[in-house]
């Protein structure tokens, strides 16, 4: 038997080149050129960025207003974003598998009437939680059908079921909102557990599982296989329908519990709730490392990213800053986001 | 291990039609374990329809498959797959932002044992022990194989991974697309080795090339397509002009 051969020679010896003077790293040798630039590109790099940004905005905050980091306004900043990082650590796992649900607002809405609905109909909190959970599974698989089974651009078809579900709950309530109150609901929306905010508990539940299910399942090894190539994926008899439909219809059952915590949270189930949020809270996402051409992303920067846009519309409302000013950060923010995710894309494509 | 004298895969009398472009025509075709047949032919001749209808991709409109002497009528690749039959394909088939671990054994991952199977959670330890011991049997030098993007391995080393992925789950048959189609000199040296080595140890390996050097240093026999048939069958080629003569016909 031939001896043991090193095929192909490492990595870096591969020619890196021409030079690029702007990236900083012109004048060290190619081997130890690439290897920078493909640790400032890395996932751990994007944390380790993230976290020093959420930790410099907030000394900022803290320096700027004497209440930032006062526990109960760290706990509202912990309840408002529980929303947003629900569906948005969901949301993770539709982008990392190469798809893109822009619905999740509109779910979230029609859900949240649907709950109340039932409740100011007389039927109990669970029959109404069934009755939400019911209307995510159906808009995933309406998403789903379109997306997998017909194949229509996952960016247009969510756009228009957006639409139709917004229509729905428009139509439903005439366009009014719904003020729906109960035990149960008063128990999610100020009930703590272990002194934290049940909400709280809900979203760090919620990522936790996520984490988890993509770094040790099965199911998430598949989603960053068929995010990274659906055809590799598809001819290593991976289902490619069923790892998609299973996609949209989690991504819609988390909208539909984060319809339940605003049912809570608010009193009230409104057919315009979140309207226009679904950009910010997909900026977030990719904010946090994950990208929009799929197979790559992190729960731990997702949650990053939602705490940091959280953390920046606290601040400026403690500083009395206008709303519109936030609209523009919010703007700049996901601008950043999606430069960062195309800069990044074309430099691992070298 | 040697060539064994049974054959391990044939095909009699295949035929496949696409309207009216005849694909193959009444081919043979045989391959004993541990053996390597090239299959060469310009352009159309039906190297790809043949490894097609061998590999359970497609059925053809005539004639018959045969594995280990019993006639097989596989309803797709994973049929042939759950078989014994793999595939190298020209693009590889890798996802390249997942590590070699996870690639060899993308859509067969093994799970762990006991209550945590219920939630489909992987075996990473075991498959990283596996991997490793079919990657050292296989004499596969790869900086990493877990926590390393494929992506960034050169093309070289991809095509050793795609190969060693085949051979872990081949237990009979091989087939291998153009497999130093994208590679240079030495590289195409490092993967023919490898694919010498998987022949050794008993997997049956049938390689589609256009490259008649790689075909003559490789190749227990090659056949040789024209036009949908079988044109020849030769084992001791001694230089490439008969090759060339029997695929340009005349």
């Amino acid at each position: 038997m031939a001896p043991a051969q090193r095929l192909g020679g490492r990595p870096e010896e591969t020619p890196a080149g021409p030079a690029d003077p702007s990236d900083g790293t012109a004048n060290l040798p190619t081997s130890a050129r690439r290897s920078l630039r493909l640790v400032l590109l890395s996932d751990r790099a994007d944390a380790v960025g993230l976290g020093t940004t959420l930790i410099v905005i907030a000394a900022v905050f803290s320096v700027l207003s004497p209440y930032f980091l006062r526990i109960s306004n760290l706990s509202s900043i912990g309840v408002a974003i529980s929303l947003t990082g629900i569906v948005a650590a969901v949301e993770t796992i539709v982008l990392v598998s190469g798809s893109l649900d822009l619905s999740f607002t509109a779910v979230m809405a029609l859900s949240a009437i649907v709950g109340g609905v039932a409740m100011q109909s007389g039927l109990s909190f669970w029959v109404a939680l069934l009755l939400m959970f019911i209307t995510g599974i159906a808009a995933g698989l309406l998403n789903s059908a379109l997306v997998v089974g017909v194949g229509v651009n996952p960016l247009i078809a969510t756009i228009g079921t957006q639409f139709v579900f917004r229509g729905i709950a428009l139509i439903w309530t005439g366009g009014q909102t719904l003020l729906v109150t109960g035990n149960e609901l008063s128990t999610l929306a100020n009930g703590t557990i272990l002194g934290i905010p049940i909400p709280v508990c809900a979203v760090v539940g919620v990522f936790a599982v996520v984490a988890l299910a993509m770094k040790y399942t099965r199911f998430g090894s598949r989603v960053y296989a068929v995010g990274g190539s659906e055809s590799a994926a598809r001819l290593a008899g991976i289902s490619i329908w069923r790892l998609r439909t299973l996609v949209f219809v989690y991504s819609s059952v988390a909208a539909s519990a984060a319809g339940l915590l605003l049912l809570a949270l608010s009193g009230s189930a409104s057919p315009i709730a979140a309207s226009g949020q679904e950009l910010t809270i997909l900026g977030a996402v990719i904010l946090g490392g994950t990208s929009l051409a799929g197979g790559r992303g992190t729960v731990l920067g997702t949650a990053l990213g939602v705490m940091l846009l959280g953390l920046i519309a606290n601040g400026l409302d403690l500083l009395g800053v206008e709303s519109f000013w936030q609209t523009l950060v919010e703007g700049i923010v996901l601008v950043t986001a999606i430069t960062w995710d195309e800069v990044r894309r074309k430099a691992q494509e070298r | 291990m040697g060539v064994s004298s049974e054959a391990v895969l044939e095909a009699n009398g295949v035929s496949k039609h696409y309207g009216a472009v005849t694909a193959l025509d009444n081919v043979d075709f045989t391959i004993r374990s541990g053996e390597i047949v090239a299959v060469v032919g310009d352009n159309g001749a039906g190297k790809s329809t043949l490894v097609k209808v061998l590999s359970g991709a497609i059925h053809p409109d005539a004639g018959e498959i045969r594995l280990e002497g019993q006639p097989v009528s596989w309803t797709g690749p994973r049929a042939a797959r759950d078989a014994g039959i793999e595939t190298v394909y020209q693009e590889l088939a890798l996802a390249p932002n997942l590590d070699v671990v996870s690639n060899i054994f993308l859509g067969r991952e093994m799970l762990a044992p006991g209550p945590l199977a219920l939630l489909r959670v992987l075996n990473r330890d075991e498959m990283r022990r596996r991997a490793l011991s079919q990657l050292t049997t296989l004499q596969v030098n790869l900086p990493r194989i877990v926590g390393m993007p494929v992506r960034r391995m050169s093309g070289g080393q991809r095509q050793a991974v795609a190969i060693a992925r085949s051979a872990f789950w081949a237990s009979k048959v091989m087939f291998m697309d153009e497999p130093t189609a994208a590679l240079g000199v030495r590289e195409s040296a490092a993967v023919l080795r490898l694919a010498r080595r998987v022949a050794d140890h008993g997997v049956a390996i049938v390689m589609v090339s256009h490259v008649l050097s790689h075909v003559m240093e490789i190749a227990d026999r090659v056949v040789v397509m024209r036009h949908g048939r079988k044109v020849g069958d030769m084992r001791d080629v001694k230089h490439t002009s008969e090759i060339v003569a029997l695929i340009v016909g005349g």
